[in-house]
């Protein structure tokens, strides 16, 4: 797999598990940002990046952050971690143009999985 | 739009006829069925606008069973499916309309039963005109349906309206090309099988002709039923090459129709008074949005 450029989304980028998976996918995706919602806008303006990681618990307004974020990248694949993820909320996210959704579980391999499997 | 085909597959035969009733209600030509053999017979043989797929199709009670969601990956990229179930979960949320790579999805739209035939009715319309277009105005305005969407429109100030549509305009040109680049690539990659297959087929034509010369007659026919078969592959691919031309062509008029309403806007924007400037906007912004989702 060649090297790809994340952007991981999330207002607590100390949180253990955004730790871990930062680690993770520093070794095996490639190299990664850690930003907070209030920053994300200007960031993904300048830096083109393959995938996009959202925390949803996180993010104030994540129905004006998926389509600002999906006009700067649209290539990107991008990516909404929730704790309780419902059929609404995943039917929402998507239709807004997010790529995928997955549960916030502690096993943080999800993640790198799914980056991985793409 | 009277003339659209839907195919409508659900093992519930009362609930299929209820809402069967609706969709002629709104117009359309209505195909049912009501297991996953006779679905996929019908998706491969007939000319269907659209696909309204239930995910049980088998048992209702088997949680195992995603025959319409496995239906939708075969046809998925063939025509536009809408998934509609009794059982809505995240994960076959995921499944039936999360996107790969390429952008692409199993299905158009997922949609619950109990969401009722109003929503479906919605669905089918916004999948069938214009849907880049319309869920880009949908999403960019925060709007949940159509009706949703007018009042979100009234709400909100002339400059943050208009903000806005220019973003749906911009938004919309942009998904729509990316979408013809991927179908043409798509096109010209099932040409080149085609006519590979095709020239296959005629080298083996050549081989079973110097076999009946050579008087190798059981080898010749041999050949020959190789070349008919090869030839049939090829043809396929040239039908395929040409329904995703077909796209094409669609693509590229919903893109003329964004040029001219993008044009009507830039030529809005150059009136000298402001009253007057906004006035046309509200205006062109009323009717186009009219005109897109009445």
């Amino acid at each position: 797999m060649s090297k790809k450029r994340t952007l991981i989304v999330s207002d607590d980028g100390n949180q253990n598990y955004w730790l871990k998976i930062t680690e993770e996918i520093k070794n095996q995706i490639g190299p990664v940002r850690n930003v907070s919602d209030k920053d994300v806008s200007q960031q993904s303006s300048e830096q083109k990046y393959d995938f996009i990681v959202i925390d949803v618990s996180d993010i104030e307004d994540l129905y004006r952050l998926i389509p600002e974020i999906r006009r700067d990248q649209p290539e990107s694949y991008v990516v909404i971690v929730s704790s309780t993820p419902t059929w609404k909320q995943t039917r929402e996210v998507i239709r807004l143009g997010a790529s995928s959704l997955i549960r916030k579980s502690t096993n943080f391999e999800d993640v790198i999985e799914e980056l991985q499997s793409l | 739009m009277s003339s659209r085909i839907i195919l409508m597959a659900d093992n519930n035969r009362d609930f299929l006829d209820n809402r069967c009733e609706f969709l002629e209600q709104a117009g359309f030509t209505v195909i049912t069925t009501k297991n996953p053999t006779d679905t996929e017979r019908i998706l491969e043989r007939e000319a269907v606008d659209l696909a309204i797929l239930d995910i049980r199709m088998t048992d209702d009670d088997d949680p195992e069973d995603i025959s319409g969601l496995v239906l939708a990956r075969k046809f998925g990229q063939k025509l536009p499916i809408i998934i509609l179930t009794g059982f809505p979960t995240w994960e076959n949320v995921k499944t039936a309309i999360g996107r790969d790579l390429n952008g692409l999805s199993t299905a158009v739209d997922f949609i619950s039963k109990q969401e009722g035939p109003k929503m479906m009715i919605e669905a089918v319309n916004l999948t069938l005109e214009h849907p880049i277009l319309k869920r880009n105005v949908l999403c960019e305005f925060q709007a949940d349906s159509t009706q949703d969407l007018h009042e979100t429109l009234q709400k909100k100030k002339i400059d943050e309206s208009a903000d806005k549509f220019q973003k749906v305009l911009e938004r919309t040109e942009r998904d729509l090309l990316q979408n013809r680049k991927e179908i043409s690539q798509q096109s010209e990659r099932a040409q080149k099988v085609a006519i590979l297959m095709g020239l296959v087929g005629i080298g083996v034509i050549v081989i079973g002709l110097l076999l009946v010369y050579l008087g190798r007659t059981p080898l010749a026919i041999l050949s020959g039923s190789a070349s008919v078969v090869i030839d049939a592959i090829s043809v396929l691919f040239i039908t395929r090459a040409v329904q995703f031309s077909k796209q094409v062509d669609k693509k590229y008029k919903e893109l003329q129709k964004i040029y001219r309403a993008s044009h009507v806007y830039s030529i809005c924007d150059t009136i000298e008074s402001k009253s007057k400037r906004d006035d046309a906007k509200v205006l062109l912004i009323e009717k186009l949005m009219g005109k897109w989702f009445d």
